[in-house]
């Protein structure tokens, strides 16, 4: 063991490692089989209409060039919507629009993009630009989600979503990310937006990040981001915790969007979440994860799985969770 | 359990590499660094002169292979002229020929030596007889018939070195000392008396040694002793000493170096003649090869393992070796990749993208390939910007980029010819998949998630390609590659050792330094 000072630091604060994520989690506990299932947008879409959870209404899927009309058919009957790549990485290639004008369509900032420069980037996400893997990909079209009114003046320009870290089913760890002007609207923390800490039993925001830095308040509208109650909590434990036991990956990040009409609402999954979570958290997820790790068995029962997530996360033992007659893993 | 098995693998492997490792060192000898003790030469003659228009013949000798030396790899450059080799008594020549020769020409010959060592060779040659018109039976009856100042000098001299020798060897000693004392009665005789050719000590000694009944010639040559571009020629003899002519010096017969004094000619045999020429001028340039031991090692393989032999890139063909030279490099070039990525963290393009670019740079130097990268990903990418202007599919406009970087490729290479730099830029299709790679990725990069974060990328690559670049090019770690492959298995041992890593990166220190501090209060 490595007694240098930094590292006893960190192994201290129980800080995951991405080496550690990898090799001690998503290796163990992820099949690669399985991530079809999360990286495929509308696979993911399917399994989440069987588990009973709610997912942005499918409008369309363009999977060749020949395909462009759809995106037109759309936007008549629909005119605001989202297209993603289905099999695309930290939220690359989406475009949101709100609208359609005679030239083209409207982005959420009141750009209009023309219908040329649409059917380019659409062309560009078939080729794979934004995808996992390589070679072709397809297009979705999607329902916009409305956020929350509550996070009017939380989010800038875009939608804020939890991310839910949810092992062997039980959700561990949350984060609320909310878009800034300079993130460009997207929730991603790597581009500039805020990732805000969340207690995982009352759902109430206890600090916030941007670039690693804390902060907190909203740069764009200087409203507080900590000590705020995220809406529907113990419904998007229960999505989170659903969603992540049907799926089959042990290791899996959800992502939701609360709406302002459906509700709690499926946006992705992510087999490979990222470890940026526990800086918004003030938090090491290694602490959180090796209890539930120790588990011989966990319980079909989303209630009492979510029973559990609360215990781990006030730091309670979990001893009272395991069956009799099992054998905790070591 | 994996960790168990992987442990397993890891010692059998750096167990088998260490074994096979030191038995090369240890038991044949295989050199660890290279350059060492070298005993095998690359000598290159190169001969102008000018033609008068009359047909030319120019006959060069050539060392051969039956003295200290075994010739291999011999060639000629003699545009316009026609070349044969020929055995004569004289010893090997190498005939030029052209019908006519106007104004100046340069031939070149060069050849590789691979010095042998004579105690072990096998051959049993023939004494050779001694030279000389005085020898011991004829001189006695000679003086009884007729007693000349010179025989009887002679006799003299000769009976003195043999009663202050007790063995041939210091006979010769003793008699190269008597006969460079010009002060002595009994040798100014014999420079008088003597044949006409003998001039000076060392012709001397030669004719005492022959008229002792020793065997010995005159020999110019080149001692090999350092790599230079003006080798003089020098002059020594030889004498038959046990079964082997040695090399000595002409005035103390002090024996050389054998592994260093190239024989050229014997018995004052011009190095060149011919007719048909003026302005004659023959230099020699001699180079150490870095192979030496290792061939040394190869021939002591070849007795008691061969199997080491058989294994051993040496055997491959020159110009696979050289491709092998580049490609062994590769997997430290990954070691590096693995430890810049999973223990440092260092972001990058792709996985082996500063591998790749450090191959690029082997071909045009560092700071030129930096230069040039620099330069060319920048080019590249305000066109792959204006392509995306264009509205291009996402091939096509990669296709697009690859051309314009050739274009530019070809454009600072011709610059570069005009003005005269020299920049050592050998373009090859290598650096241009991977610039366009890299174009392509940094621009998506920009895009989508920003200059800084390109840039940061775009540096993280370039530093990761410069120690890799180090690595790629070091003369010693290209040697200990292709001589001992087998330590290849430690790289793998240590590239599997560190896919089980499961400890922070150097960038997760700075990324949760808040949480660190947080454990610590």
């Amino acid at each position: 063991m490595l007694r240098l000072g930094p590292v006893s630091r960190l192994a201290k604060a129980g800080v995951l490692g991405i080496n550690s994520r990898n090799l001690d989690f998503i290796i163990s506990y992820n099949p690669r089989r399985l991530y079809p299932l999360v990286d495929d947008k509308v696979i993911t879409k399917k399994l989440a209409i069987e588990a009973g959870v709610t997912v942005p209404e499918l409008y369309g899927v363009i999977r060749y060039g020949g395909e462009m009309h759809i995106i037109e058919e759309v936007a008549q009957k629909h005119r605001s919507f989202v297209v993603k790549p289905s099999n695309g990485s930290g939220g690359g290639g989406i475009m949101v629009f709100n609208g359609v004008a005679k030239t083209g369509l409207r982005r959420m900032n009141g750009q209009i993009v023309p219908w040329p420069d649409v059917r380019y980037h659409l062309n560009n996400m078939l080729s794979g630009m934004f995808s996992m893997g390589d070679g072709s990909d397809q297009v979705m079209i999607e329902e916009r989600l409305v956020p929350h009114s509550a996070f009017s003046k939380l989010a800038f320009g875009g939608v804020p979503d939890v991310r839910v870290i949810v092992f062997r089913g039980i959700p561990v760890m949350a984060m609320l990310r909310l878009p800034t002007a300079e993130s460009d609207g997207k929730a991603n923390l790597h581009q500039g937006g805020i990732g805000a800490g969340i207690d995982l039993v009352t759902g109430i925001t206890t600090r916030g990040v941007q670039h690693n830095d804390s902060v907190d308040v909203h740069p764009d509208f200087e409203t507080p981001v900590r000590d705020f109650q995220v809406p529907s909590w113990s419904e998007i434990l229960e999505l989170a915790s659903r969603l992540g036991k049907h799926v089959g990956l042990g290791y899996v990040g959800v992502d939701i969007v609360i709406c302002e009409n459906k509700g709690p609402t499926l946006l992705e999954l992510n087999a490979r979440p990222g470890i940026a979570i526990q800086t918004a958290n003030l938090k090491g997820l290694r602490p959180l994860l090796l209890p539930i790790h120790k588990l011989p068995s966990v319980p079909d029962d989303v209630h009492e799985r979510i029973e559990i997530a609360h215990a781990n996360w006030r730091g309670e033992p979990l001893d009272r969770f395991i069956a009799p007659g099992d054998e905790p893993v070591r | 359990m994996k960790q168990t098995q992987l442990l397993i693998i890891v010692g059998a492997l750096i167990a088998a590499a260490l074994g096979i490792f030191s038995y090369k060192v240890t038991r044949l000898g295989f050199p660890v660094v290279p350059n060492l003790d070298s005993d095998t030469w690359t000598i290159e003659a190169k001969i102008s002169f000018r033609g008068r228009g009359d047909p030319v013949t120019l006959r060069l000798a050539l060392p051969n292979s039956e003295g200290p030396f075994t010739v291999v790899d011999e060639s000629f450059v003699a545009s316009g002229f026609g070349v044969e080799t020929d055995n004569s008594e004289a010893g090997r020549q190498a005939i030029f020929e052209r019908r006519a020769q106007d104004g100046s020409a340069v031939l070149f010959y060069s050849a590789k030596l691979i010095s042998v060592d004579q105690r072990y060779s096998s051959q049993n040659r023939p004494t050779p007889d001694a030279v000389s018109d005085f020898r011991r039976s004829e001189r006695r009856r000679a003086i009884q018939e007729n007693a000349t100042p010179l025989l009887v000098a002679l006799d003299s001299v000769l009976t003195e070195a043999l009663e202050k020798s007790a063995g041939e060897r210091s006979f010769i000693a003793q008699l190269a000392r008597l006969s460079s004392d010009e002060g002595d009665d009994r040798i100014s005789t014999i420079i008088e008396g003597g044949p006409p050719e003998i001039s000076n000590a060392s012709d001397r000694l030669v004719f005492l040694l022959n008229a002792a009944g020793t065997p010995a010639r005159h020999v110019q040559g080149i001692i090999l002793d350092t790599d230079t571009r003006q080798a003089p020629l020098q002059t020594w003899i030889e004498y038959w000493l046990g079964d082997r002519w040695v090399s000595a010096s002409g005035t103390t017969a002090e024996p050389l170096d054998d592994a260093r004094a190239l024989p050229i000619v014997y018995d004052r045999q011009p190095i060149v003649s011919g007719d048909g020429f003026t302005r004659l001028g023959v230099s020699w340039s001699v180079a150490r090869n870095f192979e030496s031991q290792l061939s040394r090692a190869l021939e002591r393989g070849q007795e008691y393992a061969p199997w080491v032999n058989a294994t051993s890139l040496l055997s491959l063909p020159i110009d696979l070796q050289l491709v092998f030279r580049v490609l062994l490099l590769i997997p430290l070039g990954a070691l590096i990749i693995v430890i810049l990525k999973q223990v440092i963290g260092m972001p990058a393009f792709g996985t082996f993208m500063p591998v790749l670019i450090a191959l690029a740079f082997r071909e045009t130097q560092l700071i030129t390939g930096i230069m040039l990268f620099v330069g060319i990903v920048a080019v590249g990418l305000l066109l792959r910007a204006y392509f995306n202007q264009l509205q291009l599919l996402l091939v096509p406009r990669l296709a697009a980029v690859l051309i314009i970087v050739t274009f530019v490729m070809m454009f600072i290479a011709l610059a570069g010819e005009a003005m005269g730099i020299q920049t050592g830029l050998s373009i090859s299709l290598f650096p241009l998949v991977i610039i366009t790679m890299t174009i392509e990725r940094m621009s998506l990069t920009w895009e989508e998630d920003g200059a800084s974060e390109a840039l940061k990328k775009a540096a993280g690559s370039l530093a990761g390609a410069i120690p890799a670049y180090y690595i790629l090019t070091s003369e010693y770690i290209e040697h200990i590659a292709i001589v001992f492959p087998e330590l290849l298995l430690i790289v793998l041992a240590g590239v599997l050792l560190l896919g089980r890593y499961t400890g922070y990166k150097v960038t997760e220190y700075f990324r949760f330094k808040v949480l660190a501090n947080e454990g610590r209060n």
